[in-house]
């Protein structure tokens, strides 16, 4: 509201405050009067620059008008005294003087002065320009509040959306318990981002994976990743992959404006038959690298979830025997741009996985290599998980 | 994302060429808009010159669908090349839209 109330100039000002400094008691009067008569509600006065730089800690202005000749510490000495305290960089301080000379203006704006009037005092242009600076001093004070509220809230928001994830201190026990040893990264590209990965325990030491990306990122596909996890206590990830999608996706479909969806992947991971269960609906296609052979991709095509209602889907499996290993992963990892505007690529994440996949941290050792030609932040959400099949 | 567009049989062909990402957000709807204009019964997109796409612009070409689907205007995708194709290979495009090469 103070935006378009000041743009309208007919800004309240009754709750703003306003520090006179001046020695000539006279002047002091004629300016808290021009100033009290466009309604500012709070004035007080200093008569060199030693008091006035301590009114401006017990009274906190809006705004200063300064002169410059005063005894004790002039003008000069009092702003340049004030700029060095942060808090007081951005206050308007209006310099009222008698010194004309452009050498002498100069020297004001360098001492930190916002703006200037010259003396003798023209009371229209004081009039304007005193309101000038209190709108903006205004203005800027709600932009900054809503600023801070906003970044508290998305920092909040952004707490919420980690914990949804699968609790490390658990993962770091599946190595002992299921033979699995998981490694994962995730950011968001903003506060909030669209990518979701989920891991539940299934019957028979089995595991479900699940890893989604919603379109777009920020805050709206941020709710929809929300809207994912709400929607696994009415359909709970079980044990068909390709039913477990077809149901998600009528589910899913009609909460998603037309236009957004998403790429997912369900697994099933069962260590103790060396086997993985799956179904895709769009998904980036993991990398397998199974021992003594070159890294492939799996197929993860399907129709994305939200696309369409009644789309089917596929349940494929695979061998992932005692020391297989599979890096799951969104687009951001191949797509994202390098200083010359390339991208990774499919081809180039295989080349990054196939170095790192002797590695005692194979993700860590693959993401600081990608770090190292694609520094963040990153334009788009990640995520990259790798699975290896360590054996009990 | 450049595109033009060209009247053929009871339509229009639609050529796109660059890149297609988020922020041709308002250039799409505006071609999606046409599939409202009378005499339109046929849409082709041709994406040959297409380098790249990502979600975003994927979300637009299925919100083209609905549109086409209710208008009753005939949608398709001709020419996908590169990372487009594959793309649309992976999300099996094939089975939402009539796709030419």
């Amino acid at each position: 509201m103070t935006a378009i109330s000041a743009v309208s100039g007919k800004t309240d000002l009754k709750n703003t405050r306003v520090l006179i400094i001046d020695d000539q008691e006279p002047n002091r009067k004629l300016l808290a009067a021009l100033v009290t008569s466009m309604g500012v509600g709070f004035i007080e006065h200093a008569k060199d620059g030693v008091e006035g730089l301590a009114k401006v800690e017990s009274f906190k202005p809006d705004l200063i008008l300064l002169d410059i000749m005063m005894p004790n510490m002039d003008g000069f000495e009092m702003c340049r005294l004030l700029r060095k305290n942060p808090e007081w960089r951005d206050l308007p301080v209006l310099v009222n003087t008698a010194l004309s000379e452009p050498r002498e203006r100069v020297e004001c704006f360098e001492a930190g002065a916002t703006d200037m009037v010259v003396k003798p005092i023209n009371a229209p242009e004081v009039l304007a320009r005193v309101r000038i600076h209190l709108e903006n001093r205004l203005l800027v004070g709600t932009l900054r509040q809503y600023h801070e509220r906003v970044a508290q809230e998305l920092a909040m928001a952004s707490q919420m959306q980690r914990s949804l994830l699968p609790d490390p201190a658990w993962l770091s026990t599946l190595p002992a318990t299921v033979g699995l040893t998981i490694e994962s990264r995730f950011e968001t590209s903003s506060e909030l981002g669209g990518d979701f990965w989920h891991l539940r325990k299934l019957e028979d030491d089995r595991l479900g994976l699940v890893l989604a990306d919603f379109s777009g990122h920020g805050i709206s596909a941020a709710l929809n990743a929300f809207r994912l996890h709400t929607l696994f206590d009415q359909h709970p990830p079980g044990l068909d992959p390709a039913k477990w999608m077809a149901e998600l996706n009528n589910a899913l479909k009609p909460l998603l404006p037309v236009g957004q969806f998403a790429t997912v992947l369900y697994a099933i991971l069962d260590m103790k038959n060396n086997r993985i269960d799956y179904a895709a609906g769009g998904a980036p296609s993991p990398i397998l690298m199974l021992p003594g052979q070159e890294p492939r991709l799996m197929d993860a095509s399907g129709i994305f979830l939200g696309a369409m209602l009644d789309a089917d889907y596929e349940t494929l499996s695979i061998d992932f025997p005692q020391g297989a290993q599979i890096l799951l992963y969104s687009d951001a990892l191949t797509e994202d741009l390098d200083k010359d505007d390339l991208m990774l690529e499919e081809s180039g994440l295989m080349e990054l996985a196939k170095a790192s996949q002797g590695e005692a941290k194979p993700l860590e050792h693959l993401m600081s290599r990608f770090e190292s030609r694609f520094p963040p932040p990153w334009t788009d959400d990640l995520t990259a998980i790798w699975l290896r099949h360590s054996g009990l | 994302m450049e595109h033009t567009v060209r009247s053929v049989a009871e339509g229009k062909e639609v050529v796109l060429t660059g890149r297609l990402t988020f922020a041709d957000h308002n250039g799409f709807r505006s071609i999606i808009a046409m599939f409202q204009e009378p005499g339109n019964k046929r849409f082709v997109l041709d994406l040959s010159g297409v380098e790249f796409i990502d979600s975003a612009a994927l979300g637009m070409v299925l919100l083209a669908r609905d549109t086409a689907i209710s208008k009753g205007v005939s949608l398709i995708l001709k020419g996908a090349k590169g990372q487009v194709k594959r793309i649309m290979e992976v999300a099996k495009f094939n089975k939402l839209f009539a796709m030419e090469d």
